[in-house]
């Protein structure tokens, strides 16, 4: 009976070494002691819950604005299709041979730790090949948003499916707690003839503006 | 020796005093959960190899049974040494070889559960949004330099580091940090003139941390503070009190409640410095897991039946935002109805009894969490595919006959 062991011992070995291996792997995993390095979004203002204690009696508030305001100009010739959905803001474009773009701007929570994954989605939208980290600085420009330094995307190539020349312009306002996304896209010779006018549109932007949002 | 160790192993006896063992021990870990609390059970019971008696009144502890970790380990050798000394192969014996596995996956996948799962919370107030929830039972020493106006840098150091006393040069920041004073489980007390023997800046003019008197109840997690000295490139910066009690969004906010106007503004500044033309800020909070995403509370509802108190639901409903999805939606978590999100689980957790606007929900990242399920459908066919093999064979004999 025991003869055909030396099998089933190299088995048992096997097993117990997955389980110690397992163990080490848990172990390495749990959340422990290690020093950790890395950037973060700042943390919203003391929130009115724990800074004023008498609150809790009060009826619930209406949701907190998460973020600041923008208001903006849009050059001549853009058409203002107005804020929906996700976006605060959008403008749609026509050029001649029945070429069109359009302008989106939304505002996400974070941007911080995601440039790479997103450049490389909006490059994947104009069939570009993915870019690894350190190529990233190469294509990245950078243009004054309400007097920031923000990083600017100019991405061109065939759209997937159509092979038509697209072109996509990105750029991204990241603030304390939320990233402005200001996006133009459209065929390709639409959006190159708009570049200056974008930037323009980019470089109008102001922050929390005392009036109601320009258009 | 061998063969008796083989014998042991693979002996129905180990199986059946096992199982007793194991049934011996819930009940016990079930009875210890009045007055130990469910998260001290679990490790003393559950997460262990020995459970220990502390002799009362002495420092002894004496091992009494074996812990969930022996038990389930022991287990899994029976079992699978019974397999090898038992099982046949062939196609009758499908089924037994199927329950086996799955049995086996069952175990494996708690055992690896437990090592892998990590528990956090997310305290939210209606309106506010977070890309991190924390852990209340672990906290971190965070060095952030706050200069850039987008983003922190943060250097977060294990807060065990601070029971050792020893200097620390913060990593990519020109900065010691000296412990001169560490409270493992602190109370805050108003500080007065002569209370700090050095002295010290920020929140340490109004308060200091004092151990709390009396025990704890052993489920609670431990509240730490620490003073801490720091220096910059050799020069002297400041001293500064550090504590969870500052940071914890429940603690804080009850610190809050009872503190008078001056010291709640007090409250609401960072222990914060100046360095080399950068800015600095110093916290002891509970540990962080950032998210790519971040999760905003809608709205918080806690239904009672009317005319009474009796919760009837509690529920939240939060938006997701994911930049780099651009998912932007609402989900609504109530009670047995998690979230299921970017490979953790959200649940309706607890809420603040102070603040009708605060929802509090558990977050766990559990790799394994399918296993239980595919242990079960394997155990499942297993079990239908042993009782066709029998009864297929006997239905033909019965006609036959």
């Amino acid at each position: 009976m025991f003869g055909r062991h030396s099998s089933r011992d190299f088995v048992a070995r096997r097993a117990t070494g997955f389980l110690v291996a397992a163990s080490l792997a848990g172990l390495a995993g749990c959340d422990g002691d290690d020093v950790r390095v890395y950037r973060a979004p700042k943390d919203p203002a003391p929130h009115a819950a724990s800074a004023d204690p008498s609150s809790a009696s009060q009826p619930p508030r209406q949701p907190a604005s998460p973020s600041p305001q923008l208001a903006w100009t849009a050059p001549p010739g853009w058409i203002d299709k107005g804020a929906g959905g996700m976006r605060a803001g959008s403008f749609a474009i026509h050029g001649t041979n029945q070429q069109t773009a359009e302008v989106s701007v939304i505002a996400m929570q974070t941007w911080t730790g995601q440039e790479l994954g997103n450049v490389n989605r909006w490059r994947g939208q104009v069939g570009l090949p993915r870019l690894r980290a350190e190529q990233l600085p190469q294509h990245t420009a950078a243009v004054t948003i309400a007097g920031i330094q923000a990083p600017l995307f100019d991405m061109v190539g065939p759209a997937p499916g159509s092979g038509k020349p697209t072109r996509i312009l990105v750029a991204v306002l990241p603030l304390a707690h939320v990233a402005w996304y200001f996006k133009m896209t459209g065929d390709d010779g639409l959006v190159a003839g708009q570049k200056a006018a974008f930037t323009a549109f980019l470089e109008s932007v102001i922050l929390d503006p005392p009036t109601p949002r320009n258009p | 020796m061998i063969r008796t160790l083989f014998s042991f192993f693979s002996s129905l006896k180990l199986t059946f005093v096992l199982l007793c063992a194991a049934a011996v021990l819930v009940f016990a870990g079930t009875l210890a959960q009045v007055h130990l609390g469910l998260y001290s059970t679990q490790n003393q019971f559950f997460r262990s190899l020995v459970v220990w008696w502390h002799v009362p009144g002495t420092g002894w502890r004496i091992p009494v049974f074996p812990g969930g970790y022996t038990i389930g380990v022991l287990m899994l050798i029976n079992l699978a040494v019974a397999h090898f000394r038992y099982y046949r192969a062939g196609h009758r014996k499908l089924g037994v070889a199927l329950i086996h596995a799955g049995i086996v996956l069952l175990l494996l996948g708690q055992f690896l559960a437990d090592l892998l799962q990590v528990e956090t919370r997310l305290r939210l107030t209606e309106g506010q949004a977070k890309s991190y929830s924390e852990n209340n039972r672990i906290a971190e020493l965070a060095v952030m330099d706050t200069t850039d106006p987008a983003t922190n840098r943060v250097v977060a150091l294990p807060a065990s580091w601070l029971a050792r006393r020893q200097n620390m040069a913060v990593p990519e920041f020109p900065l010691t940090l000296r412990v001169l004073e560490h409270v493992e489980n602190a109370q805050p007390v108003l500080a007065v003139a002569e209370s700090n023997t050095v002295p010290v800046q920020g929140i340490g003019r109004q308060l200091r941390f004092k151990p709390q008197p009396g025990a704890t109840s052993p489920d609670a997690p431990t509240i730490p503070a620490a003073l801490l000295e720091v220096t910059g490139d050799g020069v002297l910066l400041g001293r500064w009190w550090v504590s969870t009690w500052l940071t914890d969004e429940r603690l804080a906010s009850m610190l809050g409640r009872e503190a008078g106007a001056e010291l709640r503004q007090a409250l609401a500044r960072p222990q914060d410095f100046t360095h080399a033309g950068r800015r600095y800020e110093l916290a002891l909070r509970p540990r962080r897991h950032y998210k790519p995403f971040a999760v905003e509370l809608i709205d918080f509802r806690h239904d009672k039946y009317p005319g009474t108190d009796i919760p009837k639901n509690f529920s939240s409903r939060v938006r997701i935002r994911h930049p780099g999805t651009e998912e932007n939606r609402e989900v609504l978590i109530y009670m047995n109805h998690p979230l299921r999100y970017a490979g953790e689980t959200y649940y309706q957790a607890d809420f603040d009894p102070q603040d009708p606007r605060v929802t509090v929900l558990q977050v766990v990242r559990n790799p394994g969490w399918l296993t239980p399920y595919v242990a079960c459908v394997l155990v499942s066919l297993g079990m239908a595919l042993q009782f066709l093999t029998r009864l297929v064979p006997f239905v033909g004999t019965w006609r036959r006959a």
